[in-house]
């Protein structure tokens, strides 16, 4: 019988890379409702992100607070810049009898693995680095369970990002236009709603989201040019979520990081990296939708 | 795309079999290793070009067969006794079965759900490979015994390059014949218009089914073609980059092309070796490198190299 | 007076809170051309679809020759010798124009080996190849034979549809909007073909159209829909008087 306070602390540990997970989701769902693209290169983004942080603060002696708007902007312009010069022109080479969404996603393929390149051509970069936590202290303690400062930081940011985001979209006029343009372009584009800079700045800012990932993710992991590959647990966080719903990421990146830690308690600790290959794969067979997806509608011919 | 392949369309294979018996005299082992290491990508391309360029399914399970076809043949060998020209077949056999079990339920998915579901289980395989230590080997993997056909010992570059090269010329000559006839026009069928193929009389479902499990085949195939000619298995050579190489070569290439699938493998299987020998000091450059050219591949030449140069042209 | 061919009892067909048919019930007799009319959105895709079972109805029966649809897979309608056409032409865009009318005779090529040559395969192949470039030149698509379907305009590609619609030799045929888009002097031309099939080949046609000149020429009994419901049905004269048409079309109060 496994001690209650473990459970609690698994838990507790598991909401906290939850809200990462579901950050890194939210920009997967982001992009993929605005543009039908799969984003290869999310979790390199992601990375970019936090070395751009690291480069803030370790070298540019930006204060902590800053570092999150610097690495953001400068994400947010690679991502638009992304999206306005290369999968625009992609998008308008439509090949009959192939899905464009093929040649979409091996242009994302190819980012990461540019971006990945490209912080490994760097000087330095190869030495495992480690972006000090936002804030260090004394560790905290709810009932028997023990955060670290930074963790509380985490969930923090995590909320406050998560909230511009539902602000954005569902107060600014911008934000009902991008709702208006991922949900049917052709309308929107008929109602005067520029489409492509809108499919723009919404890579811009699926990519700003991931780069505070980045950011609050680098304190807790080695930072390395590989550090992309958490990105699949990203993907697993937004089909547990329904991979179209942007509540059901922030769920879903909670539910997965708690079933994560409770699997590397109760079962072995090898069974905490699979674990996101079954859900996802037992999500997609049993209720592809996941728990936010609509009823699958079928398509009209 | 109907009727039998023309001899024209045959010949060159002659020349596959005859360079692959008059090379391994002449050329250094270098060369031969990467003529295998090709030889074997080939057949990998083609099997998911046929689901993925011929059929449209976007399925990312591949890697995950290919690494059973290994796995299967090196187990049937050393645990079973079997005699490799036997425990080849049999792997591939095992992948198109296993190929078909996932095609139950993953044929019900659509477009990305299916991505996703398929790439899940790819990594979910490695994760056996790398786990199942008492029949794997873990992540130290396996030896390889040098492989015996009817008494030619493989095992080294230059004696299995022409086994490899018969296999491939079959495999090709298959391709060809499959792509020419019925089910390669269902198959395209399939990926055009879902409707349209239904209100044809085709059982879509099945042939979905059945493309999965061939496709499986050819990259089980794959996986005892290399066992010929390497000595480890181990789970590294099954993951997620191992996909992206293989889909990104029949997509520069040409989807749905054969030509274009061979091109792509010749072009990016090279890809990784001129780099290093000829920006020697600059290893570090290869990724970025790779990363660029996929990008400016897509702007540029969505239809891949054939689709953009030769593809039969659209009178307007 | 014999059994109808083709009929459908009490069909109905909801699409969440939307009724797309409402107890839609029709005959149609052997080698007539029968039309389905209506405004847009009046659900007659839907019927076609349900036929071609992309839909499941919630509630009656469709029956052709005797034998019910609905316990069929949408793969199995072709082999009973209902062929259609599309609103969206769905063609098979990136394959040439004879390989679209093999698609369309799918059905009837007998199965082979695909991996290997063989008589059986060659004799197959070769006399589908015959038999689907005669279809062409019939069609007036022989020339283009080797164009990429994406390659035809607009005409050519109705064309098509139907040439592969036709490929499968069927006895019911079901043309969605065969004449959206096209010319008069292609519409006549259609009209000549649809009465040539019906007459001479014998083949019962279905068509869901909006031309009224096409619909006018052509048609032996006519079935008006709006709003899921059937709200006429008569020979061309009688339709084009009911008053009910008449207000479907062009709103309350308007005469002919």
């Amino acid at each position: 019988m496994v001690d209650f306070s473990l459970v609690l602390q698994a838990t507790a540990s598991g909401v906290v890379t939850g809200c990462v997970y579901a950050l890194i989701a939210l920009s997967l769902v982001i992009v993929y409702k605005s543009t039908d693209v799969i984003n290869f290169a999310g979790g390199e983004v992601v990375m970019v992100g936090g070395y751009l942080g690291m480069v803030g603060l370790l070298y540019l002696g930006l204060p902590y607070a800053l570092i999150f708007l610097f690495s953001a902007a400068l994400t947010f312009a690679l991502g638009a810049a992304f999206d306005r010069l290369v999968l625009n022109k992609v998008l308008g080479r439509a090949v009959p009898g192939q899905s464009i969404l093929v040649a979409m996603v091996i242009a994302t393929v190819g980012l990461s693995y540019a971006m990945k390149g490209s912080v490994r051509v760097f000087p330095y970069t190869e030495d495992v680095r480690r972006l000090p936590p936002l804030f260090t202290g004394e560790p905290i303690f709810i009932g028997s369970v023990v955060l670290q400062p930074q963790d509380l930081a985490i969930v923090g940011i995590a909320v406050l990002v998560m909230l511009a985001l539902w602000a954005f979209f569902a107060l600014t006029i911008t934000g009902k236009a991008l709702r208006a343009t991922s949900q049917n372009p052709r309308a929107a584009a008929l109602v005067g709603i520029p489409v492509r800079t809108m499919r723009m700045t919404m890579w811009g800012l699926a990519s700003a989201v991931s780069a505070v990932a980045g950011i609050l993710l680098a304190p807790k992991l080695l930072m390395t040019p590989d550090m992309g590959v958490i990105v699949i647990l990203a993907f697993a966080a937004a089909i547990i979520g329904g991979f179209a719903s942007l509540p059901g990421c922030i769920v879903g990146g909670i539910v997965l990081g708690v079933i994560q830690n409770l699997a590397g308690l109760f079962l072995t600790s090898s069974a905490i990296s699979v674990a996101p290959f079954l859900v996802i794969m037992l999500i997609l067979t049993l209720r592809p939708q996941g728990l936010f997806g609509g009823r699958v509608v079928a398509k009209k011919v | 795309m109907y009727g039998s392949p023309s001899w024209q369309r045959l010949a060159p294979l002659l020349i596959l079999l005859a360079l692959g018996a008059v090379l391994p005299p002449l050329l250094p082992q270098y060369f031969l290793y990467l003529g295998n290491v090709l030889m074997m990508y080939a057949v990998l391309a083609l099997g998911l070009d046929l689901l993925l360029g011929w059929a449209g399914q976007f399925a990312f399970a591949h890697i995950a067969f290919f690494g059973v076809g290994a796995y299967a043949t090196v187990l049937l060998q050393t645990r079973l006794g079997i005699p490799f020209a036997a425990a080849m077949p049999l792997a591939a056999i095992l992948a198109a079965l296993i190929g078909m079990l996932i095609a139950l339920p993953a044929t019900r998915l659509r477009a990305v759900y299916l991505a996703l579901a398929t790439f899940a289980f790819a990594e979910g395989a490695q994760w056996v490979f790398n786990a199942w230590d008492r029949v794997t080997g873990g992540a130290d993997g396996l030896r390889i015994p040098a492989p015996n056909l009817f008494g030619y010992p493989l095992g080294t570059d230059p004696r299995a390059f022409p086994v490899m090269a018969v296999v491939l010329a079959l495999v090709i000559a298959g391709t060809l014949y499959l792509t020419s006839s019925k089910f390669g026009r269902s198959l395209c069928a399939i990926r055009d218009s879902e409707h349209a193929a239904a209100a044809s009389g085709i059982d879509v479902r099945k042939t979905k089914v059945i493309v999965f499990a061939i496709s499986a085949a050819y990259a089980g195939i794959a996986g005892g073609m290399f066992t010929m000619y390497q000595s480890f298995v181990n789970p590294e050579t099954f993951g997620f980059a191992q996909i992206v190489l293989v889909l990104s070569m029949i997509v520069v290439g040409g989807l749905g092309t054969l030509p274009g699938t061979l091109i792509g493998v010749v072009l990016l299987g090279l890809l990784p070796e001129v780099m290093r020998t000829a920006m020697r000091s600059l290893l570090v450059w290869q990724e970025l490198v790779y990363g660029v050219i996929l990008i400016l591949a897509m702007m540029y030449m969505p239809r891949g190299l054939w689709g953009t140069f030769f593809r039969r042209r659209v009178r307007p | 007076m014999s059994a109808p061919l083709f009929s459908l009892k009490g069909v109905s067909v909801r699409f969440g809170g939307l009724q797309a048919l409402q107890h839609f019930s029709m005959d149609v007799a052997t080698g007539a051309i029968h039309a389905l009319i209506g405004p847009n959105g009046a659900g007659k895709s839907t019927v076609f679809n349900c036929v071609s079972r992309f839909y499941t109805p919630t509630a009656g029966e469709i029956r052709f020759d005797g034998r019910s649809l609905l316990e069929a897979p949408a793969h199995a309608i072709a082999g009973f010798g209902i062929a259609r056409t599309f609103q969206n032409i769905e063609l098979c865009r990136s394959l040439t124009v004879l390989e679209n009318v093999l698609i369309g005779m799918t059905p009837r090529i007998p199965g082979y080996f695909p991996f290997a040559p063989g008589r059986r395969r060659a004799a197959a192949e070769r006399t589908a190849v015959e038999e689907a470039e005669a279809l062409l030149a019939r069609l007036g698509l022989a020339d283009q034979r080797h164009t990429p379907a994406e390659g035809l305009d607009f005409g050519g590609q109705k064309k098509l549809d139907l040439a592969r619609a036709l490929a499968s030799k069927p006895r019911l045929l079901l043309l969605d909007e065969p004449a959206a888009g096209l010319r008069n002097r292609e519409i006549t031309t259609l009209d000549a073909l649809l009465i040539d099939l019906a007459r001479q080949q014998g083949i019962t046609i279905v068509l869901v159209e909006h031309v009224m000149q096409l619909v006018m020429a052509v048609a032996d009994r006519i079935t008006v829909l709006n709003f899921g419901r059937k709200i006429a049905e008569g020979t061309p004269a009688e339709v084009r008087g009911d008053s009910k048409v008449i207000e479907a079309y062009l709103g309350h109060g308007a005469h002919a």
